[in-house]
Order: C-alpha cells, then sequence, then structure tokens
C-alpha cells in the first residue's frame, strides 16, 4: 500500500467511525417503560348476538396475583410486573418472597401485602434501576433485575422470547400458558379491554395505557359470536396490568408489541 | 315648566304675597296644575321608596340567601359527613395510594364519619387497606379495604369516595358498570365479566363500589350491597 492510499484509507476510517458510534449507540438505546395509568375508557362496541360460544379460557392456575404500583414508585411498571412474576412463583418456590406465601389454602392469590409485597416491589425497583438512566426501565433492565432478584434468592430464570411487533407467537403463549408458565409483555401506549356480559349483549369498553407499559399475561379467552348475520370470533390475552384501579383485562390478540418473555424459574 | 311660569306670571299680575295666599289663590284659578303637581310629588316618593326597597332586598339576597347556599354546605365538607359539595375529579397526578396501617372500621371510628362499611374483622383475613391521598393537603380522598372470607373461599373488595369525588381509578369501573338494579331502595349499577363481578352505589353522601373475583355471579354482589346496608 502506497502512502497515498494509506493516507485516504486512515481518512475514509476516521470518516466512518462517528457513524459506528452513533450506530452502537442506537442499537444500546432501549426503549423505556413508564407505566402511566389507563386513560379515556369508553364503551367502543356492543355485540348483540343469537348465541355465544366460549371456545377457549384457559389460565395459568390461578391466574397470577394482581399487584399494582404504590407510593413512591414513579414510573414502576417494571417492578409491578416483576412482583407478578415473583408472587406467581412464590406458591411453587417458597424462599422467593421469605417468610410469606403469595396465595391462599384455597389456591387463590393473596391480596397484595403491605409488607412483604412492597417490599418486593422495592428490592426490584432498585435492581430494575428505575429511573436511573431516564424514566422507567429498559427492557435490559427489566430482565437483569428480574433475574438478579430470582438469583439472589437460590433460583434460576429463563426467558424465552414469544415474539416481537406484530410477530407474536400466539400458539407458543398458549403452550406456555398450558404449561403454568406466565409471559412479560412490552407494549407501546395501546388498549386494554373489558367484555361486560349483558342479556344477549356483550359490551366491550376500552381503555388506553396512556404510556410504554409492562405487564403479564397469563391466559388467553377465545369467544365465538353467532349474530344475526353470520358469525365473529374474539381473542384475547388475559393480563395483569398492574395498574391500579383495573388490575385484570384482556389485551386483544394481534396488537403490536415491542417484545414478549414467557418466563420460567426453577 | 310652562305652567309654573304661567303661574309666577299670574302671581305677579295679581299682587298675591304671602305662600297661603298664594296657594289658595293657586288652587282657586288653576285646580287642574296644583293637583298634578301633587300627584308628581306623590310619584317622586314612591320612586324613592322603590329604589330603596330594591337596594334593601339585594342587601337581603347578599346577607341571607348566599350564605344559606354557599356557606351550609362547605360545614359539611369539614364534617365530612357527605352532604351535597360540588363535584371534584382528581386525575392520578393529584393522589397517591398509601397502604393505611389501621382498618376501614378505625377510621371511620376515630374520625367520626358515617359511612358503611363491612364488619367483617371477626371471621375475614388478610385485610389490607388501602388510602389514596390528595398529595397537595394529605386528605383523605378515597379508601379501600379488600379481606379474605375464608367461609367463601372469596376476595372482597369494598372502596369508598365521598359521591361528589371521583378518582380517576374508578373512571373504567364507572363506565362499564351499566346493568341497573334496585337493592334496599337503592339503585345499585353493575357489571359481570370474565375476569370479576362490580357494583356500585350511594347512600348518604358516600359512593361505594365492590368487587369480587369471577367465579361469582351478581346476586353474590346484591347480598353484599343489602348486606353493608342492612348493618349500619
Amino acid at each position: 500500500m502506497n502512502k497515498t492510499n494509506r493516507i485516504k484509507t486512515i481518512a475514509l476510517i476516521t470518516l466512518c467511525l462517528p457513524f459506528c458510534g452513533g450506530w452502537t449507540e442506537a442499537a444500546e438505546q432501549d426503549n423505556r417503560y413508564v407505566g402511566g395509568e389507563l386513560i379515556s375508557t369508553y364503551a367502543s362496541e356492543t355485540i348483540s348476538y343469537v348465541s355465544k360460544q366460549v371456545v377457549e379460557n384457559v389460565t395459568t392456575a390461578n391466574g397470577t396475583p394482581l399487584y399494582s404500583a404504590v407510593s413512591g414508585m414513579q414510573n414502576g411498571c417494571g417492578a409491578v410486573a416483576g412482583a407478578t412474576i415473583v408472587g406467581f412463583y412464590d406458591k411453587y418456590y417458597a424462599n422467593l418472597i421469605p417468610d410469606w406465601d403469595s396465595y391462599y389454602s384455597s389456591g387463590t392469590y393473596r391480596i397484595q401485602n403491605g409488607t412483604y409485597v412492597q417490599t418486593l416491589l422495592f428490592d426490584l425497583y432498585d435492581r430494575m434501576q428505575t429511573n436511573v438512566v431516564a424514566p422507567g426501565v429498559s427492557e435490559s433492565e427489566f430482565k437483569n433485575g428480574l433475574k438478579s432478584y430470582v438469583v439472589d434468592h437460590g433460583y434460576s430464570l429463563e426467558y424465552t422470547s414469544l415474539g416481537t411487533g406484530n410477530n407474536f407467537n400466539y400458539s407458543a403463549f398458549k403452550s406456555a400458558v398450558k404449561n403454568n408458565e406466565p409471559t412479560v409483555l412490552f407494549v407501546q401506549p395501546s388498549n386494554l379491554y373489558i367484555c361486560a356480559f349483558g342479556e344477549n349483549e356483550d359490551y366491550i369498553y376500552t381503555s388506553s395505557i396512556s404510556g410504554n407499559h409492562i405487564m403479564v399475561a397469563y391466559g388467553y379467552y377465545e369467544v365465538k359470536y353467532t349474530l344475526s348475520n353470520g358469525t365473529r370470533t374474539d381473542k384475547y390475552l388475559q393480563v395483569a396490568t398492574g395498574l391500579s384501579g383495573t388490575t385484570d383485562a384482556f389485551y386483544k390478540v394481534g396488537s403490536y408489541i415491542d417484545a414478549a418473555y414467557q418466563v420460567k424459574i426453577k | 315648566m310652562r305652567e309654573e311660569q304661567k303661574l309666577n306670571k299670574a302671581i305677579k299680575q295679581d299682587g298675591i304675597d304671602t305662600q297661603s295666599d298664594i296657594l289658595d289663590e293657586l288652587k282657586r284659578r288653576y285646580p287642574q296644575y296644583v293637583a298634578q303637581s301633587e300627584k308628581k310629588q306623590i310619584t317622586a316618593k314612591k320612586r324613592k321608596f322603590a329604589f330603596f326597597s330594591a337596594i334593601a332586598a339585594a342587601v337581603v339576597c347578599v346577607a341571607v340567601i348566599v350564605p344559606c347556599v354557599v356557606l351550609l354546605p362547605n360545614r359539611d365538607n369539614g364534617a365530612g359527613n357527605g352532604g351535597k359539595e360540588d363535584v371534584r375529579y382528581c386525575t392520578q397526578a393529584e393522589y397517591e395510594k398509601r397502604y393505611a396501617d389501621y382498618t376501614i372500621g378505625e377510621y371511620r371510628t376515630s374520625n367520626n364519619r358515617d359511612f358503611l362499611y363491612f364488619d367483617w374483622y371477626e371471621f375475614g383475613e388478610d385485610f389490607s387497606t388501602i388510602c389514596y391521598i390528595n398529595k397537595s393537603d394529605e386528605e383523605v380522598l378515597g379508601l379501600e379495604e379488600q379481606a379474605y372470607l375464608p367461609q367463601s373461599s372469596e376476595v372482597v373488595q369494598l372502596s369508598i369516595t365521598k359521591a361528589n369525588v371521583y378518582l380517576s381509578i374508578f373512571d373504567s369501573t364507572i363506565e362499564y358498570c351499566n346493568m341497573e338494579r334496585n337493592v334496599s331502595n337503592h339503585l345499585v349499577k353493575w357489571s359481570i365479566n370474565a375476569k370479576e363481578a362490580t357494583c356500585i352505589f350511594e347512600d348518604n353522601g358516600y359512593r361505594y363500589f365492590i368487587q369480587i373475583a369471577q367465579g361469582q355471579d351478581e346476586n353474590r354482589l346484591f347480598e353484599l350491597v343489602a348486606e353493608l346496608l342492612e348493618k349500619n
């Protein structure tokens, strides 16, 4: 390589460096999940049917605990979702929440406790470095924080991706539920649904989540309506929202998601 | 003015001096003008009377009616006894959720409130009380108590706000409770879905929300409402 070529090569590398740096930075820059609240609930649809058949209504055993953020946990949706996972598995791995059982003898998950669950929430809130780099948590901060809590309590944790964007693997999710394993969803501002029953009518209520959010899906619900002019089938994920007031709701199958991970603790 | 000028001219022409003489002479010569003049005086008095009456009425309004309308309901505000008050909507930014180290029953007694509550402390388990606190002045905007009832293996949640206070977290519940039923002379709005059964009703200036987990039907909700209304 002669001198001119060497200079050209060095100049080219020098010119490219800032772009390489920028690209690396962009790759590392995750979405932040801040939680937010439910806004603008409205009756979006009334389904008048001739008959209705619940095709599938499957959840993990007794669903999951239904926790929500408390005072002092700004942008704490990551910690709440993490605590929901830990509370769920505490039924099977007692040391996850020391000195406390997350369930009653009937198997129903216990009410959110002001001492033990609150301690768990703040522990995860810190481990996930909530609001340290920027408001909320990133996907990696969430995953690392939850994993560190589980490992420190003597167990191991595995995440299995169930897809991103519009490619959510619904059939893999259904298998996870049947395997009694919950799934963490990372979503952008999106809608949750309440499907209220009437007499030959179902009322669909829609609420919007105001920010990027993390929640836990623990079941699926499929309903087939026979209408006067045909049929329709609605499919929902059942989710522990982590949001005060509406801790349990539906999320439409096919909605855009940033990421979904089946979580297994053993 | 024309009448006055005529009178003055006539008086000068006739050489009349004293006031009484003038008046007598005027009445004799021009009875129609004198009568008009007296009538005008009476009308002016009436106007003055009407003017001062209106002012007096306005003063009475301000002094009596306004305090009745404005101040009496405010006394209810202070006592917290559920009187008619201005509607108040609170966004999530305005309040926070805190665990309380007392039950709703204890709060009711120590703060001399008259809201309804479940006296389930003898047979229930795992009570959890949450307060919704106004961030700016620490006012308790709402209370919530959950209990596990081992006899029926159910978790029941009771939330209470004043009837004029709307906390944003209950927006969706208020929206989707769209069915109606009369229970013990109270209008109960309710809803049931795949997740839970929920109802709302008002009594004596307070709004109550009762929620039970899925697997129950609406009749269980109405039993709980009747129980709440009966026991208090």
